[in-house]
């Protein structure tokens, strides 16, 4: 339970800034997503956080003691922080009983409460009765449950978790985040969790931070994130956003505003002062929609069909613009491939100014044409 | 260990002036500690020092035995490091008591018993004195071979070199002696021993080896000290030794007191045991021929009045050492 | 009141790191290390640049560019190199073979394989000998004896390249095996599916990945065999093919202390090979140390099918010969009452036997001495090794790297050359205690455990790798402090690589002998020095009859060991599948 403050952290390694200049706020009991493509800082971020890398810049607080400044530094032995490795990190010459209490032998907790404590973790992480077990019978989400276990069982003030569910199928991911919401629940500490898997975070997470190259991206939570992302680095990242030019025609009313793009007209939100003349639009596949026949919208001709059990991504290429092709999703029936239909685009986003000029959005563009 | 030295420094003190109370005669009260380095194989060190204690029984000797060479540098490190440890040397040549005598690291003995042996074996000065006669000769394998050779010179044939093996002057006393006296000697000098080289003839390490590699077949023939293959033979080896027609050459592993000893009365009991009949008999029952006249050497032995004993000048062979050693090297794969 | 401030009420006010635990114990290790490892070298150095810094280097110069120095050099590098690609070829083979096929009995099989480690390497010599010499039991099969040689074709540069390479092919057997048991299964079946056969498989995958091993492994052979005395000693003297090992040990024998500043200067050359073999192992284990998941499934093995005879009695017969054959010969030069009698009915005599351990007293005290120093030596280094494992390893602290490098100077150095440093700082008394430590058991000891460091070090080294960090992050985010850490972690997941350090450091203690040539003395005999002054002095079927009983207590050990090894975890004992 624990207000994580972070202010202007910055790490340098081999000349580069891994971290660069985050400032975030994590409030108290919450669980926060660190989100972003690897090699984007976020696992350093992590450690920092942890105490195994001493930071070149800023300042990291936890509830306003400072934990970490350049040349000071609070060990992890004493931050009462605990930690969910990505490898589980189990101790395999220790049972379970013996990984999950051990935080408690090294406070010299009486065998009785440890004994007790140990129970009541693996209750809550589902694995009752398994406390003589040793560890290298068990299976990956039996490990990993211990892992939780041993951070619940140390009722830490800050608990970080790094791509737990990396190792998992799916089936198994699913019952994990349940674990991860009775664990949350249980321990009300607060989460940090870092992953690339935008499907965890936002499943998981309060808020989430995107980072890219050591840079905070956007902070927000998972429905802004995926309704209004901040700029194009986002857009593309969260929910297979497709960033085209469209040509806006009026000024915004009450967040919305009518452009153009392949000479089909809709209505698009956007930010509040939105101007004129070119823009960029983030258009999400679900936002994307087969007309039914004799319905004005966008040529196009089909290029393929995925098949995803509820839905259908149709890959189509517009009779305007055939190099840059759009995906739309469906649940509706799909006309075969090589087929003309008309497709309307039913909502999007207009990303800020500030992103357009990026040039990023230039090569997030060309690199989407190319696929 | 110092508390050690501090002890029989006490009882040799005592022992001291016991002695010079009681007349001479009591050489039994001679008593502590004595401190040996040696050359002399363990198995009869044993039997020595067991023998010495019937004698001497309150004297508690110790000692440190490796080939000789290995002993002198061990005593050099201690020389250099300021803190020598042995009261007795014993070891197999003269040469390097010449040379310990010529650092002054040798005390004299005046009263050494010598009477009944031959004058010339002993230092003039009287810091050190022969104990028995060793001489070096050749064996051969009598499986190998059944009309074995009996001169140094047919050993420099080809067909003979290329199956004989020497012992090194760079390990052994004796060898030392032994190479230093052939290659002074007109009609060898280092010109047999480059016949030998270029013959294919080995050079090992000490005696031991030699006696191992021809007992075993591997080589026909072997340069070696008389007791070792005369001694196996008795036991079964099937060995013999040869004495050359030219002759052979000697150590008489010598005897001597450090100038730094710490137990003199029990060094000098030693020296005095070496040379007296008692001791000059356990040296013939170990193998070895004896000094004093009038003893009886070995069964093994030839009538010794028939061989011929090649000696050489002490001082010249110190002047030569260094020479002798790095030649040989040189030649037989230094 | 913060939280933090509750619990930890000194946490606030820390300003620096807590480096405290891990600078004492660095500390006491760097002591360690300097007294027992580069302070007699350093003393030895001296000795050198005695006369001033430029005379010393001309000195060296002079030294190396001397013919007889050349061509050690050269010799040493020649047989090193040509004997570490024996010791590769027979301990990869062997390693693959083990690992990779259904050969049974390969429990026995590796036992054998890895004898050499269990023997000391001048009873091999010795063993060997014995087993080519005209008297050996072998060419009494029939057939034999027409090859039976005149002269024993072990003595010069192909018997040293031989009985080194046997002798050092363990090391590289060890590392590869260790690697093939960590290859994922997944790998060898993808090559498989690919449609590749077993043998392109082994020739495409396998031996490409075991190549980091089989590099290290034959670091390690490379730089044992360039300090190696034994074998050249028996071998190469009278086979007029000198060594540096040798070289060194024939100028001091034959020129005393004052071929110490010689000697020095050749030893800079060893230390110069011995440093370029150490450093290529270090690199290319730190290129290739990844922290692998020891759980995955490793291959089961291909099946021989119709190879499966022919192999067995090929891998057997080649097992008798280097591994059983020669002790038996050994054996067999004990039971003969005199040296060169042909083992018969008639002559078979335990006489040697009874007699070394009944009548020898300097055999009896060496017996015990031995034993003495070599579990005590094997304790104290395996405690030593652990700490300073971790802190190379998961501290990544520079020094005890530099350390580690230390440690390496006196088991890669010549044994001889050690003695002699050891007893030039040890012989005066020491600065507190006043006393001297010279002519007493506690110089050996002084002296193996500055010898035998490094041996046990590799392993445990090795180990250490190996474990995820991320354990030891687990254990600090749990609050434990570095002492804790390493008792309670770090400890037992080492455990099996220090029983595999100590036993390593027993064996090589137990029969020593060329550190021990010059530092024994009466009282203090060691089994090595026994032996070898038994067969100075020509009483070679004493000197094999206590090879006998060394062999004897050294088997039985492993035998107790292995029993017991049920009950200990995978790892320790080198022979256990």
């Amino acid at each position: 339970m624990a207000h994580v403050s972070l202010r202007n952290v910055t790490r340098i390694a081999a000349g580069r800034r891994i971290v660069d200049d985050v400032s975030l706020e994590i409030a108290d009991g919450s669980c926060q997503a660190l989100l972003g493509p690897s090699g984007c800082g976020k696992t350093t971020l992590l450690r920092l956080l942890a105490g195994f890398d001493a930071l070149d810049g800023g300042e990291i607080r936890f509830d306003d003691d400072v934990v970490a400044r350049p040349g000071r530094q609070l060990e992890p032995e004493d931050r009462r922080v605990g930690m969910v490795f990505q490898s589980y990190a189990l101790w395999p010459h220790l049972d379970v009983a013996g990984n999950v209490d051990y935080a408690l032998r090294v406070r010299k907790v009486a065998r009785a409460e440890r004994r007790s404590r140990v129970e009541e973790a693996l209750e809550i992480v589902g694995l009752p009765g398994f406390a003589e077990r040793k560890v290298q019978n068990l299976s990956g989400g039996q490990r990993q449950r211990v892992a939780l276990a041993r951070c619940l069982a140390m009722r830490p003030r800050l608990v970080l978790l790094d791509e737990p569910l990396a190792n998992l199928d799916a089936h198994l991911r699913e019952t994990m985040i349940d674990a991860f919401r009775a664990f949350h629940a249980a321990s009300g500490a607060t989460m940090i969790y870092v992953t690339h898997d935008q499907a965890e975070a936002m499943a998981l997470a309060d808020r989430i931070a995107v980072m890219d190259q050591g840079r905070l991206r956007q902070v927000d939570t998972p429905v802004r994130l995926y309704d209004a992302p901040c700029d194009a680095m986002v857009a593309r990242f969260i929910g297979q956003g497709q960033l085209l030019p469209v040509e806006v025609l009026a000024p915004p009313v009450s967040g919305q505003v009518r452009v153009r793009l392949y000479g089909y007209e809709t209505d698009l939100r956007c930010e509040a002062g939105q101007g004129g003349g070119t823009a960029t639009a983030c258009l999400r596949p679900d936002a994307i929609a087969i007309a039914g026949t004799g319905d004005a919208g966008i040529a196009a001709h089909i290029r393929d069909v995925r098949f995803e059990g509820a839905s259908q991504l149709v890959r189509i290429a517009p009779v305007s613009a055939p190099q840059t092709p759009l995906l739309l999703r469906t649940r509706g029936p799909v006309p075969a491939v090589g087929a003309l239909v008309h497709v309307t685009v039913d909502d999007g986003w207009i990303l800020p100014h500030a992103a357009q000029e990026a040039p990023e959005t230039v090569a997030f563009e060309r690199a989407q044409a190319a696929e | 260990m110092t508390n050690d030295r501090v002890t029989f420094k006490r009882a040799a003190m005592i022992a001291a002036t016991l002695g010079f109370m009681f007349s001479a005669g009591s050489a039994h009260a001679q008593s502590g500690d004595l401190v040996i380095y040696t050359s002399t194989p363990t198995e009869q060190m044993d039997e020595l020092v067991a023998r010495f204690n019937e004698t001497y029984p309150d004297v508690n000797v110790e000692y440190f035995r490796s080939g000789t060479t290995e002993v002198i540098n061990r005593l050099q490190a201690e020389f250099t490091a300021g803190a020598p440890q042995p009261d007795v040397l014993l070891i197999a040549d003269t040469v390097v008591m010449s040379q310990l005598k010529a650092d002054e690291r040798l005390m004299a003995y005046a009263d050494a018993p010598i009477a009944g042996t031959d004058a010339a074996l002993h230092d003039s000065d009287m810091t050190f004195f022969s104990t028995k006669l060793i001489t070096t000769g050749f064996m051969v394998n009598t499986d190998n071979v059944a009309d074995p050779v009996t001169s140094w010179v047919d050993l420099a044939d080809e067909a003979i070199a290329g199956r004989l093996m020497m012992p090194s002057p760079l390990y052994s006393g004796a060898a030392l002696i032994h190479v230093g006296t052939v290659t002074n000697l007109d009609g060898f000098g280092w010109d047999f021993y480059e016949a030998l080289a270029d013959g294919g003839a080995v050079a090992g390490r000490g005696n031991g080896g030699v006696l191992d590699a021809v007992a075993r077949g591997e080589m026909d023939y072997g340069v070696i000290v008389d007791f070792m293959p005369l001694n196996a033979k008795a036991d079964g080896s099937p060995v013999d030794f040869i004495f050359p027609d030219e002759g052979v050459t000697a150590v008489t592993e010598p005897v001597a007191i450090l100038s730094t000893a710490n137990n003199v009365e029990a060094a000098q009991a030693f020296v005095d045991w070496q040379l007296s009949e008692d001791g000059q008999r356990f040296h013939v029952e170990q193998g070895y021929l004896p000094l004093r006249e009038g003893i009886t050497p070995p069964d093994v032995f030839p009538a010794m009045d028939a061989v011929n004993v090649i000696t050489i000048d002490p001082a010249l062979l110190m002047e030569q050492t260094e020479e002798i050693k790095r030649r040989f090297a040189d030649l037989f794969g230094g | 009141m913060s939280v933090a401030q509750r619990d930890h009420p000194g946490a606030l006010r820390r300003r620096f790191p807590d480096m405290g635990a891990e600078t004492l114990i660095l500390s006491a290790l760097g002591l360690y290390v300097v007294v027992l490892c580069i302070w007699p070298l350093a003393r030895l150095l001296a000795t050198v640049f005695a006369d001033g810094a430029a005379e010393g280097i001309a000195f060296i110069a002079e030294v190396w560019s001397g013919r007889a120095a050349r061509r050690a050099t050269w010799n040493t590098l020649e047989a090193s190199f040509l004997a570490t690609i024996v010791s590769v070829l027979l301990g990869a083979a062997t390693a693959l073979i083990v690992a990779l096929t259904d050969l049974r009995y390969k429990v026995l099989l590796v036992f054998l394989l890895l004898l050499p480690l269990l023997i000391p390497p001048q009873i091999s010599a010795l063993a060997w000998l014995a087993m080519i010499g005209p008297q050996s039991p072998l060419w009494l099969i029939p057939g034999l004896e027409a090859v039976r040689p005149d002269r024993n074709p072990l003595l010069g540069r192909d018997g040293i390249v031989l009985v080194m390479g046997l002798e050092h092919a363990p090391m590289v057997f060890l590392a590869v095996r260790a690697a093939l048991r960590s290859l994922p299964a997944d790998l060898i079946d993808a090559a498989r599916a690919a449609g590749s056969r077993p043998m392109g498989a082994l020739l495409r995958v396998i031996l490409p990945l075991m190549l980091p091993a089989m590099t290290a492994g034959a670091a390690l052979a490379f730089v044992s065999a360039i300090g190696n005395f034994g074998v050249p000693a028996l071998l190469g003297i009278p086979g007029r093919y000198p060594m540096l090992s040798t070289l060194i040990y024939q100028r001091l024998s034959g020129f005393g202390p004052g071929a110490l500043p010689e000697v020095a200067s050749l030893a800079l050359i060893l230390a110069g090979m011995a440093v370029i073999g150490i450093a290529a192992q270090t690199l290319i284990l730190r290129r290739h140390a990844a922290a692998v998941d020891r759980v995955g499934a490793t291959h089961g093995g291909f099946a021989l099918g119709r190879w499966f005879w022919p192999v067995t009695l090929a891998v057997w017969a080649l097992m008798l010969l280097i591994a059983v054959m020669p002790l038996v010969s050994l054996a067999a030069s004990a039971l003969v009452p005199s040296v060169g009698m042909r083992l018969t009915w008639q002559t078979l005599t335990f006489d040697n036997l009874i007699y070394v351990v009944t009548g020898l007293g300097s055999a009896q005290r060496a017996f015990v001495n031995s034993l003495f120093l070599a579990g005590t030596a094997a304790v104290i280094t395996v405690c030593v090794c652990a700490p300073l494992a971790w802190l190379m390893v998961a501290r990544r602290s520079r020094v005890a790297q530099w350390l580690n490098v230390a440690a390496d100077a006196p088991y890669v150095l010549p044994g001889i050359v050690l003695s002699i440093a050891v007893i030039l700082v040890l012989l005066p008394p020491l600065p507190i205690l006043g006393i001297s430590l010279y002519n007493t058991i506690w110089i050996l000891l002084f002296a193996y455990l500055a010898r035998f460091l490094a041996l046990a070090l590799r392993p445990v080294v090795a180990a250490m790798a190996q474990i995820d960090r991320a354990g030891e992050e687990a254990a600090q985010m749990a609050g434990a402090r570095p002492f804790h850490r390493l008792r309670t972690i770090i400890l037992p997941l080492l455990a099996p690589a220090l029983g595999a350090g100590a036993i390593l450091v027993f064996l090589g203690a137990f029969s020593e002998l060329t550190v021990s040539a010059l530092l024994w003395s009466r009282g203090s005999e060691t089994v090595g020095v026994v032996i070898f002054s038994l067969y100075d002095e020509g009483n070679s079927t004493a000197a094999a009859a206590v090879s006998v009983w060394v062999l004897a207590i050294i088997l039985g050990l492993a035998l107790a060991v292995s029993t017991l090894g049920r009950r200990l975890p995978e790892g320790v004992l080198p022979w256990r599948m």
